[in-house]
């Protein structure tokens, strides 16, 4: 299947950015996400969402 | 992502099946198909797009009237019945993916509904070896072909990669900034920080409102939180509509103009030149006037002080120059003196070259005024002090004063420069609509209230704009507020970290986006001047080309003036081509490039130079020209020849409504 891109540069200054590594994986998959939905006007984002926050949220708590 | 082969039956003037098969190779990766106007370059394109995305955009610009039916229209008298088909098959190193758009079109049902039409779809794709494929017949439930097409090149910002080379020049009209921040946004997918940006804000709205159990303070502030993001985001969409109305506005004020340019009676061109000159004139006035503003403001903050201060300090200074008068002796200032007479002692001569040697009474004249030195108050010492700072301040006052009356008048000066070349535009305008011919009359009233529109949706802009900056900052208080009440309930711990997770996610998100704005933007700038400046036929002309933060673009000459207002159509043209270029390598998409008579209206010499140059800029893109044989010189071909991969030509036979799709060269 074709390797959904995001733009290296995004990906880059995401990685330069200073951040904790759990909020940095956490938008991660939320570009993944958007990049694969690209196209639609109204993606069904928010199961997606909803299953990311559970999972970066209890990383959070415990840090 | 190359092309490797378009496979057309009964595709408009494509009648029967026809097959396309493009060059892949890497070191020759340009492929030209040649064709008169209507042999079909145009709706080889627009059968791209509909087989990929299922429309024809480049259709309604050209010949609405003549194109109604998909459908090759002698196929389809003849035989009453006809599968129109077109199929693509692309892939990297080798073919990948096939996609394919089929519909059934019969005599009798051509006018009716497209979803009446038999129908179908078919998407596959390399695993390994093996190909997967897919199919249906219900064009709106094609979400795997969608999403592999949106993967390789998403509907949005396709028109970046195909497009009609004569167009283009649209891009950098007057007032069509917003359309080169879209083009940005859009392919360097800044718009993905965006999307995750709202989304999460949805959310954490959303999680807010969930909460169960909470006090009535948190629901009250939970509440003016939506009310507030509510109206942020219809202000947002106001702003944009009004964005787009200017843009519209521009454009068909552009239109006018280029029409009044052709008028050769009276003195019509002489004036539009003229008005062209004022309005970049203005620009550049206004642009001063706004910094002159800046200048203004800051110059009276740092100012400030001494305003407000200037009468109490004017009187505290009276009052202690009153009191050292009544000093008869002269004093030394209370900061030196104690030093001062401890320095005369320890050297034991005075500055007047007296000695001052052990039990002289002039020893101890210093002695005794070295003791009442240090009885004298503190407050006298903070007086005497006091009257030295106070009489620096007042005299920058008096300075900050005179910088104040030149400013004002500088700005005066600038203001007075802009009336006065309103005055003239004004005198223009009536001349033209008094001219004795109806035409002109009417295209200069049409002009006037285009510009009106344009005035007012710029100042309704900017009034939502300050209205966004009070919204959003009513809801970074509240957000605080929320955030305070929630720490105080226990019982919320799991809530209070997920929405902490996403404000902090928002906050990053949006430094993010403002860097790789900045960076994206500047390399299209950079990408964008070196291209143009090297294509343009006149090195000489033009020096630099700038994208500023509002995202408008600048051409430098020279002399140092901007001129973008004076580009010819073939000179914006150049330039449109280079900002393409320029998106297409910083875009983050490797997506094929087919650029439809991309050399329309450029002339003679620069068409060859672009010839050599444009395949070179976008060496890492299979790129395909459609072109005309005007357009295909001897030299422009000769120029291009060491990247041709493969030449086609479009060759139309009207009687049979039939184009037959030849490979031509080999010498090349």
């Amino acid at each position: 299947m074709v390797k959904k891109e995001v733009n290296p540069l995004i990906w880059e200054e995401l990685e330069r950015y200073t951040m904790d590594e759990n909020l940095r994986e956490f938008i991660k998959g939320l570009l993944l996400f958007e990049r694969k939905h690209i196209s639609e006007e109204r993606p069904r984002y928010s199961d997606e969402y909803d299953k990311l926050i559970e999972k970066h949220s209890k990383n959070m708590d415990s840090e | 992502m190359k092309i490797y082969e378009i496979e057309l039956e009964n595709y408009r003037q494509y009648r029967g099946n026809h097959i396309i098969r493009l060059s892949t190779d890497n070191t020759h990766n340009l492929n030209i198909i040649l064709g008169p106007n209507g042999a079909g370059k145009t709706n080889l394109l627009n059968a791209i797009d509909w087989c990929l995305y299922g429309d024809e955009p480049s259709l309604e610009k050209t010949r609405p009237e003549l194109q109604q039916c998909i459908a090759n229209e002698k196929e389809l008298s003849e035989k009453g019945n006809v599968i129109v088909r077109v199929k693509i098959l692309m892939g990297n190193e080798q073919p990948e993916y096939s996609f394919e758009r089929t519909i059934r079109i019969s005599k009798s049902s051509i006018d009716a509904h497209p979803e009446e039409h038999e129908k179908s779809w078919y998407v596959a794709y390399l695993e390994g070896n093996n190909w997967k494929s897919y199919n249906g017949s219900d064009w709106n439930n094609m979400t795997l072909f969608n999403n592999i097409v949106s993967d390789i090149l998403p509907r949005g910002i396709r028109s970046f990669f195909f497009f009609d080379g004569e167009r283009l020049d649209d891009f950098f009209r007057r007032g069509m900034e917003h359309e080169v921040k879209k083009a940005i946004i859009k392919v360097c997918q800044i718009e993905l920080l965006d999307r995750c940006i709202h989304h999460l804000t949805d959310k954490s709205a959303e999680l807010r409102k969930g909460i169960r159990g909470a006090s009535s303070e948190i629901e009250d502030i939970s509440k003016a939180i939506d009310l507030l993001t509510q109206s942020k985001r219809e202000l947002v969409e106001k702003i944009e509509n009004l964005s787009k109305k200017i843009t519209e506005a521009e454009k068909n004020k552009e239109d006018i103009d280029d029409k009044l340019r052709k008028f050769t009676k009276f003195d019509v061109p002489e004036l539009q030149k003229e008005r062209d000159r004022l309005e970049i004139e203005i620009k550049k006035i206004d642009d001063k006037i706004k910094d002159k503003e800046n200048e203004i403001r800051r110059h009276f903050a740092s100012g400030i002080i001494f305003i407000l201060g200037f009468s109490a300090l004017k009187s505290a200074y009276e009052m202690i120059d009153q009191r050292k008068k009544g000093i008869k002796q002269p004093r030394i200032p209370p900061d030196i003196r104690e030093k001062f007479l401890k320095d005369l002692l320890t050297c034991h001569q005075c500055i007047c070259g007296t000695e001052l040697s052990e039990g002289s009474p002039q020893r101890e004249s210093i002695e005794k005024l070295l003791n009442s030195v240090k009885f004298t108050s503190k407050i006298s010492d903070s007086a005497d002090e006091g009257y030295y700072k106070i009489a620096n301040i007042l005299e920058k006052c008096k300075k900050f004063k005179s910088e104040r009356v030149e400013l004002e008048k500088e700005y005066q000066d600038l203001c007075d420069d802009r009336k006065k070349k309103d005055q003239r535009l004004k005198e223009i305008s009536e001349r033209l609509k008094g001219m004795p011919v109806d035409e002109i009359q009417s295209l200069e009233s049409l002009r006037d209230s285009f510009e009106d529109e344009i005035r007012k949706c710029i100042a309704e802009r900017a009034q939502k704009e300050l209205q966004i900056k009070t919204v959003e900052e009513k809801i970074k208080m509240k957000n605080a507020e929320f955030k305070k009440e929630l720490e105080k309930d226990k019982k919320q711990k799991k809530l209070r970290l997920k929405l902490e997770l996403c404000d902090k996610s928002i906050k990053a998100l949006n430094g993010i986006k403002e860097k790789v704005a900045k960076e994206l933007r500047e390399r299209v700038e950079q990408k964008t001047k070196e291209y143009f400046l090297n294509l343009h036929w006149k090195k000489e002309v033009f020096k630099d080309v700038k994208i500023d933060e509002n995202y408008e673009i600048s051409i430098i000459n020279n002399l140092g003036t901007e001129c973008l207002g004076t580009l010819s159509a073939g000179e914006r043209q150049i330039l449109a081509l280079s900002f393409m270029a320029a998106l297409s390598s910083v875009s983050g998409f490797e997506a094929p490039v087919i650029i439809d008579t991309p050399l329309g209206r450029i002339s003679g010499k620069p068409k060859e130079k672009i010839a050599r140059s444009l395949p070179k800029y976008l060496e890492n893109s299979q790129l395909t020209l459609l072109i005309t044989d005007q357009e295909y010189t001897p030299t422009v071909r000769n120029n291009m020849k060491e990247r041709i991969g493969k030449e086609f030509e479009l060759r139309y036979d009207e009687e049979e409504v039939n184009t037959e799709i030849v490979e031509i060269g080999g010498d090349v």
